[in-house]
């Protein structure tokens, strides 16, 4: 066994990590510019924040 | 980390999904609060809900605007599938022959809100859609983690199996996941975040702070969904630092900052201030704090918390009141409180954070203004609690198998939490009634509002003088099974399900000279839940019991369930 092996992949940290700006970033610009773009980030992020759970409620 | 999925969660995860997807609600104002967030992201790219502001009194107003009062982390997360679904109706379904909408007028003090009577197909699809990804999956995923748990603490796969449905069955997990209000997504966040620290802390490898990050940013999330589940963090962080370990403390804190950067960015962008909450700017049109409390309570926090040490005199009623009394409701949770101190012998640790939470959710709902939260099913703000207090359970079922007499106590508790959940399922809510009488709809006032403003709502009983007259006459109901026999598109929402419920048989294509088949629709729901459910099962089973189990599912089928009625 490795020292400081983790259960948890690091890509999962990063998918979790990464969908949580993109869903600030996306309420942001809805927010403040109405902007479908933020609609758009919304729609990414959220898909990638569930990808992680699932993965992580299953695999983990 | 493993690369199949295993059998048995497999199972579990299917019973549970297609059970609280069968039996998803729509209950009114909490529920529309949070779509028209949704739909006002996708439909109008901006976090007011004006356009919608008139069909739920769960709102708030600042500066013109209206804004759900809810926490937006469920919204948020639900706008990817109601924007797909968006896309596919408008570009490739849209009919030019929409019906105009009907509303009923539901007067609240000084401003008229209207309740929609015949939604379109795309919003009755919406709520569908949005209700099974958001709750229904996620109590189902909640199950999993359960079943996960259990196994952490007992190599007994029996006991792993039985305890997970025990709590996916017969606690508020399962009310809570048939419904679109957060509680539910909210528990399954911040108890993943607990089971990644206790996996790291009961697991033989070195510790890694990736674990910490990561369970910070999931628990910081759950805040983003649901604001109570501050005490699921507080009392994780209180965990760690009880195991000494202060550096994963501060990451674990880091990440929950992370988490919670979407709700920072919602505040500001709506107040220029991070740390305002919408909850802060209910509309005081609708809840004018609930008489005296008027003066000071008006745009304040105050409009929800009645802080008084007298209060606690309370938390009794809210443990054993006929009135949403937790342990009136869920007996089978009195065995999790009985065992902490026993369990506290075998684990030192998680206990205190056992007792922490319990005393966080009970406190919080204690000094809550409105401590019944509104037309629900049993007290719903201690759902997060639910899966924590799966563990001491586990060493209670295990010591008690050789004490034959506690252990058919435990059965009783169980079987009688189990048919409370399936009660709620046989009418609204405590919801008010919207019937139609000539042209006109009329609101029939209902059990909730009867009562709303008297001292006697703690003495009433609503599972055996409202809910349990409504089992006998026709089962739990399901708006999907119901959609289904008379090839409709469901409308799961309080009122169209009742009428389902006064629907005494469903018409079958089989027609014999003036004779056709039916089937009838009394507990149908009831008996489709446990027929997919063995079947799902069924692999576990030795041939000849899969045979008597076919069997009998059939004779139940024939015997209780068909009928011949003359063609209308």
């Amino acid at each position: 066994m490795k020292k400081n092996e983790s259960d948890i992949p690091s890509w999962i940290v990063w998918v979790t990590v990464v969908s949580v700006l993109l869903i600030s970033l996306g309420i942001f610009i809805v927010g403040k510019f109405h902007h479908q773009l933020g609609t758009i980030l919304l729609v990414i992020g959220g898909i990638l924040f569930y990808i992680s759970v699932i993965t992580l409620v299953f695999n983990l | 980390m493993k690369k199949i999925f295993n059998r048995i969660e497999l199972s579990l995860f299917l019973t549970f999904i297609i059970t609280y997807s069968l039996l998803i609600q729509w209950n009114g104002w909490n529920e529309d609060s949070r779509f028209a967030l949704i739909r006002s992201i996708v439909e109008d790219t901006e976090i007011q809900i004006d356009e919608y502001a008139n069909i739920t009194g769960d709102r708030s107003f600042y500066n013109n605007h209206y804004y759900s009062d809810k926490a937006p982390g469920q919204s948020i997360l639900g706008v990817p599938f109601y924007f797909i679904w968006d896309f596919i109706h408008d570009n490739l379904l849209k009919s030019n022959h929409e019906k105009e909408q009907e509303y009923v007028e539901d007067p609240q003090y000084g401003v008229m809100i209207y309740e929609l009577i015949n939604p379109s197909p795309k919003t009755l699809v919406s709520r569908i859609l949005v209700t099974i990804i958001l709750s229904s999956l996620s109590g189902a995923l909640l199950i999993i983690l359960i079943y996960k748990t259990v196994k952490i603490f007992t190599g007994n796969i029996k006991l792993q199996i039985l305890v997970s449905i025990i709590f996916g069955l017969g606690t508020l997990i399962f009310p809570y996941s048939t419904v679109l209000n957060g509680n539910i997504l909210a528990t399954l966040f911040g108890f993943l975040s607990f089971y990644i620290i206790l996996k790291t802390e009961t697991g033989k490898r070195d510790l890694n702070n990736r674990n910490y990050f990561l369970a910070g940013v999931l628990s910081g999330f759950s805040i983003v969904i649901d604001y109570t589940m501050i005490f699921v963090f507080s009392a994780l962080v209180f965990f760690v630092l009880l195991n000494k370990k202060f550096k994963q403390a501060f990451i674990l804190l880091f990440g929950c900052f992370l988490g919670l950067i979407p709700l920072l960015v919602y505040n500001f962008a709506i107040f220029n201030n991070p740390f305002i909450i919408t909850m802060f700017h209910v509309d005081s049109v609708i809840f004018p704090c609930v008489q005296k409390q008027f003066e000071y309570c008006e745009k304040s926090i105050g409009t929800h918390f009645n802080f008084s040490s007298t209060l606690l005199m309370f938390i009794p009623v809210l443990l054993f009141s006929p009135y949403r009394g937790l342990l009136f409701y869920h007996p089978l949770l009195l065995f999790s409180f009985i065992d902490l101190y026993l369990f506290y012998k075998k684990n030192k640790n998680i206990t205190p954070l056992l007792i922490l939470l319990f005393l966080e959710f009970i406190l919080f709902n204690t000094f809550l203004l409105d401590w019944w939260s509104g037309a629900t099913f049993g007290l719903r703000h201690l759902t997060p609690l639910m899966p924590f207090l799966s563990i001491p359970i586990i060493f209670f079922i295990e010591k008690t198998k050789e004490n034959k007499l506690l252990y058919i106590l435990f059965i009783i508790f169980v079987s009688i939490s189990i048919f409370h959940n399936i009660l709620g399922q046989s009418t609204s809510w405590e919801e008010p009634i919207i019937k139609k009488i000539g042209n006109d709809f009329l609101y029939l006032i209902y059990w909730y509002d009867i009562e709303f403003f008297t001292n006697r709502l703690i003495v009433l009983n609503p599972l055996y003088q409202h809910y349990l007259p409504a089992f006998l006459d026709h089962g739990p109901i399901s708006s999907i099974t119901h959609g289904v026999f008379v090839v409709k598109v469901p409308d799961i929402q309080y009122n169209a399900r009742n009428n389902v419920g006064n629907m005494k048989y469903y018409e079958t294509f089989l027609k014999f000279g003036s004779n056709m088949l039916v089937v009838k629709s009394e507990f149908i729901t009831l008996y489709i839940i446990l027929l997919l459910i063995f079947l799902i099962w069924m692999n576990f089973l030795k041939f000849d019991l899969k045979i008597i189990g076919i069997i009998i599912f059939i004779m139940i089928f024939v015997l209780f369930f068909v009928s011949i009625k003359p063609i209308p």
